[in-house]
């Protein structure tokens, strides 16, 4: 099952910023590698939705940039910064009470493995 | 794993530039994405025109602008969605205002010129101003922002100098004036040389001028037109000239004022002094009126704000009853019906100048008339 965009619209910052977190520092294309990874090809970042965000990210002040050019292409590596953090955090904490949630509201029984 | 030559990755930058990815910063992005998906997904031998199409296309729903569109919207400040409606409720206001105000004004119902200034305030001072600071971030170019300031501030202009001339404020000529040549003379040549330099926007660019030239030169027009010839100004001066002349010839053949005639014309020259200040900056009309073009507007305000005017007009009253009650025949009473001084005070600011200084010029010509009537009988 592939989850559908509007799911994924209000996770998407968490999920940049976690695994920004996690990774220190990644480019685009490498986010989208990640994200395919770890949830068995479940959830595809689009191109659409990821580079607005990272670059409003960006904006806010959450993340550095650096360049690094390839060749003839320049590649820009995103990373946390200070704020950026403690941003990360919280998103994840709000996410997780926000899920907590919607098992009670929605009456989801845990699956037995 | 698929090598992707200098060729290509021109190409490709090219390619989304062209389909309207115009922030820099997110062309090196998408560039090195889609070389990145080509380099890891398509095999050594495989065909780039093929596979290029093939990876952009998932990048989209129905065009590759989306993305830059996206990340305008998301970097656009905050508040931008207050703003915005802020700008459309404003805008709303301004035109409901407008209609009102000049219904009212075509009926003559109380309520017209506060409901028009209100429009234009809102108009002048919320709506363009959150126009431009909303359309100035959408604009790619300085000389776009440009004319988008420019269009503003003449809209401004525009809209105060009707203001202006509505409320009789003084410097509305001026003002207009210099709404028109902003507007012909900086606005138009700004806007047609930015966009005719473009090759999407140059029809719309000459379609667009041909109709603000037009427009403009219409609205000049139709300005000139209304302004009539000042028939009623002379009619007026033809009055007072008139008045002036058996006033001279009654001094010629003997003076035969008495003091009740004195105050009365006293206060008649006084009340025409004050009211024709205003208009002329000057309190009497000179003889050689015709040549000078001297024009008086119609104004309904006649009471100018000191009440200067209001005891002058009292005195006006008590003098011509006291004159009436001394007269032995009808004939000779100053008829006060259908003038000045049977308007009631809170009515006054309803009479237009003309009415109040043909009355008092009437009232004087009885006056003249009377006292002509014994000389003419002796002869």
């Amino acid at each position: 099952m592939i989850f559908s965009t509007e799911l994924l619209k209000g996770t998407l910052k968490t999920i940049v910023l976690k695994l920004l977190d996690d990774n220190k520092r990644m480019y685009g294309y490498e986010i989208t590698q990640k994200v395919k990874d770890l949830t068995a090809d479940r959830i595809q970042l689009t191109e659409g939705s990821l580079y607005p965000t990272l670059h409003a990210l960006e904006a806010e002040g959450l993340l550095t940039t650096e360049l690094e050019y390839i060749g003839k292409r320049v590649r820009k590596y995103y990373s946390l910064s200070q704020t950026g953090k403690t941003k990360s955090a919280e998103k994840v904490n709000e996410l997780a009470a926000f899920m907590e949630t919607m098992t009670i509201l929605l009456d989801i029984k845990p699956k037995i493995a | 794993m698929y090598t992707i030559t200098d060729e290509q990755i021109d190409f490709i930058l090219a390619d989304i530039k062209k389909n309207g990815i115009d922030t820099e910063d997110l062309q090196l992005n998408l560039l090195d994405h889609i070389c990145c998906i080509l380099e890891h997904e398509v095999s050594s031998d495989g065909d780039f025109d093929a596979s290029y199409k093939r990876v952009v296309r998932q990048f989209y729903k129905r065009e590759l602008s989306e993305i830059e569109e996206e990340t305008k919207q998301l970097l656009q400040f905050k508040n931008y969605y207050a703003m915005k409606r802020l700008m459309l409720i404003s805008g709303a206001i301004s035109a409901a205002a407008f209609i009102g105000g000049s219904i009212l004004k075509i009926m003559a119902w109380p309520g017209a010129s506060a409901l028009l200034f209100l429009g234009v305030v809102i108009l002048s001072f919320l709506f363009l101003p959150l126009l431009v600071l909303l359309k100035t971030r959408e604009a790619d170019t300085r000389r776009n922002k440009l004319v988008l300031i420019l269009g503003a501030v003449v809209g401004i202009l525009y809209s105060m100098s009707t203001l202006f001339a509505m409320m009789h404020w003084p410097g509305a000529t001026s003002l207009w004036l210099t709404t028109v040549i902003m507007s012909i003379g900086v606005l138009v040549p700004t806007y047609f040389f930015t966009g005719i330099r473009q090759p999407e926007t140059k029809v719309n660019t000459i379609v667009t001028t041909i109709l603000l030239v037009s427009a403009t030169g219409l609205l000049f027009t139709m300005l000139r037109i209304r302004q009539p010839l000042p028939l009623q100004t002379y009619n007026y001066i033809k009055n007072e000239q008139l008045l002036k002349k058996m006033q001279r010839n009654l001094n010629n053949v003997g003076d035969t004022n008495n003091k009740l005639v004195a105050d009365i014309n006293t206060a008649c020259d006084s009340l025409k002094g004050i009211i024709l200040n205003r208009d002329i900056a000057r309190t009497t009309i000179p003889d050689d009126a015709e040549q000078k073009e001297i024009i008086i507007a119609e104004r309904n305000v006649f009471m100018p704000e000191t009440s200067e005017a209001f005891a002058l007009l009292e005195k006006l009253r008590v003098a011509v009853s006291a004159y009436n009650a001394a007269q032995t025949t009808n004939d000779n009473k100053i008829s006060t019906a259908h003038t000045v001084l049977e308007i009631a005070p809170d009515k006054l600011n309803t009479c237009t100048n003309f009415f109040v200084l043909n009355s008092l010029t009437q009232m004087q010509l009885s006056l003249v008339s009377n006292a002509q009537h014994p000389v003419l009988t002796m002869k």
